[in-house]
């Protein structure tokens, strides 16, 4: 197991070296000057020569990405531009504030989502089921922006119970804190909710007929154990790798998520990279979001050689 | 072999543990009803085994699964009833129902690979309904499933109890079949061709694995098999099934010694002999068994059947005694051993096969 893990941790490199590499000519291919954001339309042509000089924006490009790596790897993700202080501080003061947002939504979505999936195949074409499938086809055909507009409108706006703005100081409490994420995680959950139900529904179905079930109930083992104890557990591993990669969408998700609600999160922050061309912000927010994706898909096989004792002989 | 029938006193009626009576089972609407199993009856005294007999898709796994009520998605008992120690199984409330499986009716599956769960250890699936169910402590039920797989054969029980099914050879996993279908002391033992994925040396192991155990533990047996061969050493009685009919019953040795279906007569001509001279072919059933899907009048044999008569192909013979004791029955308007009787000890020795 632990070797297994070592193997994978080296696997990153590549990875990260492939998303530098797509990062940063990507936004080079963005048009426009850089110095005209930096320094304004009206800045001089000596001003800008000045400013190419000292970013190194004069070098060649792989001279430009070869600096940039060389700097990622004493831990320098550059200097943000519309923040004005070092991006890997700007990353780091939100990632836990994105975190605590996406953990929420997960541990919702996976808990509700597994418990509608199983739920429904128990009893496949039923009334219940089929409900779920029209509750799961809503969540999924929904844009998560939209869903957040509608969620204000009603908890915020006509009902007044829930705040839906912004993230309150640490000093204020566990349960202020609790009703400023409500709105915010569900909307970042509902996408998610609907794909773990409905792969938890087909995985079950897909193992509850099967022979050591029957085996099981002939030993007179009861229908709530034999969901919990048999099927369950073997319809875990493909549940899990819907929920690994719904955890990637939802830091990506948390974009649009964060930017209705204004929590202070890295979404948020690439959001306003984007929209004030901060391209160190957007290359650094970036590259941190695919080794979160990354390293959630290494926890995935973790588990899932845990679920599944037949993978560790390997 | 002969000393069977003395041993279990046919003459002398005991009452049955188990005693299914004109069970038919169906699956798909209502309208357009399969019938995989038709009218079946058997009795099953306490001690006593019972062997039913007849090629993939008689209706013989339908029929026990249905005496356990667990039937399929789709599939329902459309007739006859189930009684279990005088209890109607099918009136029996989901929870009563519980208790009888497992306590009462236990089942030994037939894959054994499929059979058991692959993300449990075999101690923990062993375990399970005797900690849940019987009481008894987590220590305990170890000490008991050591003590099973250790009845059953496997060396190293207490290291198994640690294993998962795929780190065990395909006889192990059957003898843990058989442990954890032992575990909680059944009445009766339903082995469902308990041996289909095994060596034949390991199945002559697992067949014997059982009976000693069926006579340890006072149990009564009914061994489903395609293979007569394997139910010859051990059962008293023994029923052929036919395309989801019972087509003969009788003891052991009537079947063996006096069969009277054409279609017994063919399983058994069909079994090889130690004494048949070298390359001598075996005789196969001439034909295919029958689609379920499509009705058969009459007598469902009668395509394959070399001695069908006219009325064969018209209704379905009803259930004949040979013997005034009302012990052998079978479903044929001919029977063919008066036939063979009749033609003499060459033709009679024929339907005689098993017996060498």
């Amino acid at each position: 197991m632990f070797a297994f893990i070592i193997r994978r941790l080296l696997q990153i490199i590549p990875v990260i070296i492939g998303v530098t590499i797509a990062t940063f000519f990507l936004t080079w291919l963005i048009p426009g000057d850089p110095t005209n954001v930096l320094l304004g339309p009206g800045a001089s042509e000596e001003s800008r020569e000045r400013l190419r000089d000292s970013l190194g924006l004069d070098q060649s490009l792989v001279t430009q990405y070869l600096i940039y790596m060389g700097n990622l790897l004493t831990g320098d993700l550059g200097q943000s531009i519309s923040f004005s202080s070092p991006v890997s501080e700007v990353l780091f003061r939100r990632m836990g504030n994105t975190a605590l947002l996406a953990g929420a939504a997960i541990f919702v979505a996976s808990v509700a989502g597994i418990a509608a999936g199983t739920w429904a195949a128990l009893r496949p074409g039923s009334f219940r089921d089929r409900g779920l499938t029209i509750v799961v086809l809503f969540l999924n055909s929904m844009p998560s922006f939209w869903l957040g507009l509608v969620l204000i409108l009603i908890f915020g706006l006509h009902l007044r119970v829930l705040p839906v703005s912004g993230m309150p100081d640490p000093q204020s409490g566990l349960l202020t804190l609790l009703a400023h994420m409500a709105l915010p995680t569900i909307t970042l959950a509902a996408w998610s909710l609907a794909a773990i139900a409905r792969m938890t529904r087909s995985a079950v179905l897909e193992v509850i007929n099967n022979d050591y079930v029957r085996t099981a109930r002939s030993r007179g083992v009861s229908e709530a154990r034999i969901v919990l104890f048999h099927a369950l557990p073997n319809a875990i591993p493909a549940v899990l790798t819907v929920i690994g990669i719904q955890m990637g969408f939802l830091f990506s998700g948390a974009v649009l998520t964060e930017t209705v609600f204004s929590w202070p999160g890295v979404g948020l922050a690439m959001f306003q990279a984007i929209s004030s061309r901060d391209i160190p912000l957007i290359q650094g927010g970036i590259l941190m979001l695919a080794l979160i994706f990354v390293l959630i898909n290494l926890i995935v096989d973790v588990l899932y050689v845990y679920f599944n004792p037949k993978i560790r002989l390997n | 072999m002969t000393g069977k029938t003395q041993m279990t006193h046919p003459a002398q009626p005991v009452e049955p543990i188990l005693s299914v009576d004109g069970l038919s089972v169906s699956y798909g609407s209502a309208r357009q009803p399969l019938n995989v199993v038709k009218d079946v009856s058997f009795d099953v005294a306490p001690g006593q085994v019972l062997g039913i007999v007849g090629e993939s898709g008689s209706g013989k796994s339908q029929t026990v699964l249905a005496v356990l009520q667990l039937l399929a998605e789709g599939g329902r008992i459309s007739g006859g009833q189930v009684r279990f120690e005088g209890a109607e199984l099918q009136s029996l409330s989901q929870r009563r129902m519980r208790k009888v499986r497992g306590q009462g009716i236990a089942l030994i599956s037939q894959d054994a690979l499929s059979s058991l769960n692959p993300s449990m250890k075999i101690g923990r699936q062993m375990a399970e309904p005797l900690i849940a169910y019987d009481g008894l402590s987590a220590s305990a039920a170890r000490k008991r499933c050591t003590e099973l797989l250790d009845l059953v054969g496997i060396p190293a029980p207490a290291h198994r109890l640690e294993s998962y099914p795929h780190e065990l050879s395909g006889g192990m996993r059957q003898r843990v079949l058989i442990a954890m279908a032992i575990s909680r002391n059944p009445r009766v033992l339903i082995a469902d061709e308990p041996t289909t994925a095994l060596d034949v040396t390991i199945q002559a192991q697992i067949i014997n694995l059982i009976d000693d155990l069926r006579k340890e533990l006072g149990m009564a047996l009914v061994l489903i098999t395609h293979d007569l061969g394997v139910v010859a050493g051990i059962a008293d009685r023994i029923s052929v099934m036919y395309a989801g009919r019972i087509v003969e019953t009788a003891t052991t040795d009537q079947i063996f010694a006096a069969s009277r279906h054409p279609y017994t007569r063919a399983l058994l001509s069909s079994i090889p002999k130690p004494d048949q001279p070298r390359g001598e072919r075996l005789k196969p059933i001439p034909g295919l068994p029958v689609d379920p899907r499509e009705d058969v009048r009459g007598c469902a044999f009668n395509p394959r059947c070399t001695h069908a008569l006219a009325s064969c192909t018209e209704s379905l013979p009803a259930m004949i005694a040979a013997e005034d004791d009302g012990q052998h029955l079978f479903r044929c308007p001919v029977d063919p051993f008066r036939l063979a009787e009749a033609e003499g000890p060459r033709a009679r020795l024929q339907g005689n096969g098993g017996m060498s």
